[in-house]
C-alpha cells in the first residue's frame, strides 16, 4: 500500500514539474459523509458488542489531486481535476481484525477563480461538476481459519457537485500555494454492495441510493512561468 | 505578510482542526445512545432469542426469556454419547463465512472443515457419480411460481429425477412439491454471506450456546409455555399454560412460523390480517435427522435420490473421529411419512432398506445403532426451517415481520428479509434488528 501511494506521489509531481504553469497538485486531508454508510457501521457495533475495539467510521483521509488548467479561446478558463482519497477503517481486535478500505476517484470540470471580494484579491472560489466513483473493500486478519471468500469487494458511483475556496499565496521563484477548502456533494449516489462490506448483510439497511458529503482542506501546488 | 493574509490563514487553520477534532470524536460516538428504558419479554430460547438477550443485557435492558421446552436451543441440539463425538442435533453447517456467525468462527477460535465433499446420484436403481442430465436449472432470472417437482417437469425431466430434485428441495427444508422455483430464486438474490458450507469440529451449538446462552442463563424461565399474549394496553402481558403472568413493555415473539401458524399464542387484540395471512403464506414442512452408526464405511459422502430419504450425509466430515456416522437428512413429505411410522424402529428399518438397496445389504450388515431426531414431533418446532412456498410473494417476509402496535416485535429465521431466512446467522440478523428497533422506541 505504502509504495502503491509513493508511486502515485511520484506521478503527479513529476507531471506537475514537466508543465508546471499548466497543472497544480494538490494534497490535504479529507472527511467524507455518509450517513446510510455511518448507520451500517454503526448497526456492525451495537450488533456485535463482543467486539472490544469497534469498526471505526468511515471519515478520516487524506487525498491527492491533480489539476490540468485549460483555457479555450475567448471562453472562460476552466481545470479538469482528477482526484483520488483514501480512507479506512481498522478494528484491531486480538483474534480478530476487520480492515475496511475506501477508495475514491473523482473527475470533474471546474470553473478557475471567481474573486470572493474584489478582483486581484488572493481569496476566491470556484465551483464544478463531475463523476465519483469508488471502491470499498473489507479485509480480515490473513491468518484467519476462514478467509476464503475474503476480501469483500464492492463498487459505487454517482454524479459530483464541488465548490472551493481558496487563497492564493505567490512564494519567491513563482511558486504558488493555495491553502484550499472544498465541500463536494454526491447525491443519488449509488453503491449497493457497500452494506455487504460494512455489514455483511444485503438489504437489511433501507437503500442502495444515498447522498455522500465530502470536505478536503489541504494545499494546492503550482508554478508561474 | 499582510494582517488580513495572516488573519485568513489562522481563521483557515483553527477550522481544518475543529474539523479533524469533530470527525475524530465522532467515531466512536456510535448510536449507543440509549433511548428504550423499559423491559422486554423474548418468547422462544432459540438461536434469535439468545442474542436479543445477550445484546439487551449488553444494553442494560432488563429481559426476561421465556422457553416453551425443558431447554435452551431451539432448532440448534447436541447429542453426546452416541458417537466418539458430540453430534450436532439441529443446524450443523455454517452456510458461507462472511455472516456474524463466520465472526464468532474468528472471536471464538472455533474449528471448522470446508465440507466441500462429492455426491453419487442413486439413479433408477443404480449409483452414479454424475447425472444424465444436468438439475442446475433453479438459478435462473424471471422463473415462474411453479413448485420444483412442476418446474423441473416443465423443462423436460424425467419422473425418475424426481427423487433428485427433491433432494435439492430438501436442502430449503421443504417438499419439491410446495418449495416455489421464483421465490427461492427472487430471496436468494440478497445472499450475501458467502459460498462454502462449513462444519464443526465441536458443535455448531456450542459456538452459540457455550458463549450467549451462559451469558443469558439466568435469565431464562423454561417450560413457559406461552399462550395469550394481551397487548390492549400500554403494558404487554404475557401468559403461560401453566398460568403463570408476566407483564413488559415490549415483547419480542421468536417462536418458530408454525407455531405462529398454528395460534397456539392467542392474541389480544387479534393480530392484523395482513400479518396472519402473511404468516400462512411462509412455509415449513417436516424435517428428521436420523444418526445412524456402521461398523464399516461402505458409502460415499453424500448419497443423492433415495426415495425414502433424498439426501444421506457422512457426519464425519470436520470431525475427530473413527467412527462410522451416516445421517439421513429427511425432509418435506418423505419426513412427513416416515413420522407417521410413529416408531424409531420403523423409520431405521424403512432407511436401512434403502441403504441396503444402494449398498447390497451392507447397511444391515454393519449397522450398530441410530437417534430419531425428528423435529415435526417436537412440540413447540413442528418442522425444520421456513421456505419460499409457491404463492408467497415478495412483500410476504416483511409483513411476517412488521413490529404490532410498537410492542410486539418479530424474529427468528423466518422473518429474514435479506436472504438469511433458514439460518443460524440469519436467525441471528433478526435479533439484532429487532433489538434495534426496540431500542428505538420511546
Amino acid at each position: 500500500m505504502k509504495n502503491r501511494c509513493f508511486f502515485v506521489l511520484s506521478c503527479f509531481f513529476i507531471s506537475a514539474y514537466a508543465s508546471a504553469q499548466n497543472y497544480r497538485i494538490g494534497l490535504g486531508y479529507s472527511f467524507l459523509n455518509n450517513s446510510q454508510w455511518n448507520q451500517t457501521i454503526q448497526l456492525y457495533n451495537d450488533s456485535r458488542p463482543f467486539l472490544e475495539e469497534k469498526q471505526p467510521l468511515l471519515q478520516n483521509g487524506f487525498f491527492l489531486s491533480f489539476d490540468r488548467m485549460l483555457k479555450i479561446e475567448n471562453k472562460h478558463p476552466f481545470a479538469l481535476s482528477l482526484a483520488y482519497s483514501f480512507f479506512n477503517s481498522k478494528a484491531d481486535n486480538v483474534v480478530y481484525v476487520s480492515k475496511i478500505n475506501l477508495h475514491t476517484l473523482s473527475f470533474s470540470f471546474n470553473s478557475t477563480k471567481y474573486y470572493l471580494i474584489h478582483k486581484n484579491t488572493p481569496l476566491t472560489f470556484s465551483f464544478g461538476a463531475g463523476m465519483l466513483s469508488n471502491y470499498l473493500e473489507r479485509r480480515i486478519n490473513p491468518n484467519a481459519t476462514i478467509n476464503e471468500d475474503y476480501p469483500i469487494r464492492s463498487l459505487g458511483f454517482g454524479p459530483l457537485l464541488n465548490l472551493n475556496f481558496s487563497y492564493d499565496i505567490t512564494l519567491n521563484k513563482g511558486v504558488k500555494i493555495t491553502p484550499f477548502v472544498q465541500v463536494s456533494f454526491a447525491p443519488y449516489y449509488y453503491s449497493p454492495g457497500a452494506e455487504k462490506c460494512l455489514n455483511l448483510t444485503q438489504g437489511m439497511m433501507e437503500e442502495s441510493w444515498n447522498n455522500t458529503l465530502n470536505i478536503q482542506a489541504g494545499l494546492r501546488f503550482s508554478c508561474i512561468k | 505578510m499582510s494582517d488580513s493574509r495572516r488573519k485568513f490563514l489562522k481563521t483557515a487553520g483553527l477550522g481544518s482542526l475543529a474539523l479533524f477534532f469533530l470527525s475524530s470524536c465522532k467515531k466512536l460516538g456510535l448510536s449507543s445512545k440509549k433511548k428504550f428504558k423499559g423491559n422486554v419479554i423474548i418468547i422462544g430460547g432459540g438461536a434469535a432469542g439468545i442474542y436479543a438477550g445477550y445484546l439487551l443485557k449488553e444494553l442494560g435492558i432488563e429481559f426476561t426469556i421465556l422457553e416453551a421446552s425443558d431447554k435452551m436451543g431451539g432448532r440448534m441440539g447436541k447429542l453426546t454419547g452416541f458417537s466418539d463425538y458430540p453430534i450436532d442435533l439441529g443446524a450443523q453447517w455454517m452456510h458461507g463465512n462472511q455472516s456474524i456467525v463466520g465472526e464468532f468462527v474468528e472471536l471464538f477460535q472455533a474449528d471448522v472443515a470446508l465440507d466441500d465433499t462429492e455426491s453419487m446420484y442413486w439413479f433408477e436403481n443404480e449409483l452414479i457419480p454424475t447425472l444424465p442430465k444436468s438439475v442446475d436449472i433453479f438459478d435462473k432470472e424471471g422463473l415462474p411460481d411453479l413448485s420444483f417437482a412442476d418446474f423441473a417437469m416443465q423443462k423436460g425431466l424425467s419422473p425418475s429425477y424426481l427423487p433428485i430434485i427433491e433432494s435439492l428441495a430438501g436442502d430449503y427444508g421443504a417438499d419439491a412439491s410446495d418449495l416455489s422455483a421464483r421465490w427461492v430464486y427472487e430471496e436468494e438474490q440478497n445472499w450475501s454471506s458467502g459460498d462454502g458450507d462449513y462444519k464443526f469440529k465441536e458443535t455448531f451449538y456450542d459456538l452459540i450456546f457455550s458463549h450467549f446462552g451462559a451469558q443469558v442463563a439466568n435469565n431464562v424461565t423454561v417450560n413457559s409455555i406461552v399462550n395469550t399474549i394481551d397487548y390492549s394496553s400500554d403494558k404487554v402481558l404475557v401468559s403461560t399454560n401453566s398460568g403463570q403472568q408476566f407483564s413488559a413493555d415490549k415483547v419480542l415473539i421468536t417462536v418458530p412460523i408454525t407455531i405462529l401458524q398454528s395460534n397456539d399464542i392467542s392474541f389480544v387484540p387479534t393480530l392484523p390480517v395482513k400479518k396472519t395471512t402473511a404468516f400462512s403464506e411462509i412455509g415449513m414442512g417436516a424435517g428428521m435427522k436420523v444418526f445412524m452408526k456402521f461398523s464399516t464405511r461402505f458409502y460415499a459422502d453424500n448419497i443423492i435420490g433415495g426415495a425414502v430419504c433424498a439426501a444421506y450425509f457422512n457426519d464425519a466430515i470436520g470431525k475427530n473421529t473413527t467412527d462410522n456416522v451416516l445421517i439421513a437428512f429427511v425432509m418435506g413429505q418423505q419426513a412427513e411419512a416416515l413420522s407417521a411410522m410413529n416408531s424409531d424402529q420403523a423409520i431405521i428399518n424403512a432407511l436401512l432398506a434403502e441403504l441396503d438397496a444402494m449398498h447390497n445389504g451392507q447397511a444391515s450388515a454393519t449397522f450398530l445403532g441410530a437417534f430419531v431426531q425428528d423435529y415435526l414431533k417436537a412440540p413447540f418446532i413442528r418442522g425444520a426451517y421456513s421456505y419460499s412456498k409457491v404463492g408467497m410473494n415478495k412483500n410476504t417476509r416483511a409483513i411476517a415481520a412488521e413490529s404490532v402496535n410498537s410492542c410486539l416485535f418479530f424474529g427468528g429465521e423466518a422473518m429474514n428479509l435479506n436472504g438469511h431466512h433458514q439460518t443460524v446467522h440469519g436467525a441471528i440478523e433478526t435479533a439484532y434488528r429487532e433489538v434495534m428497533k426496540i431500542m428505538k422506541e420511546v
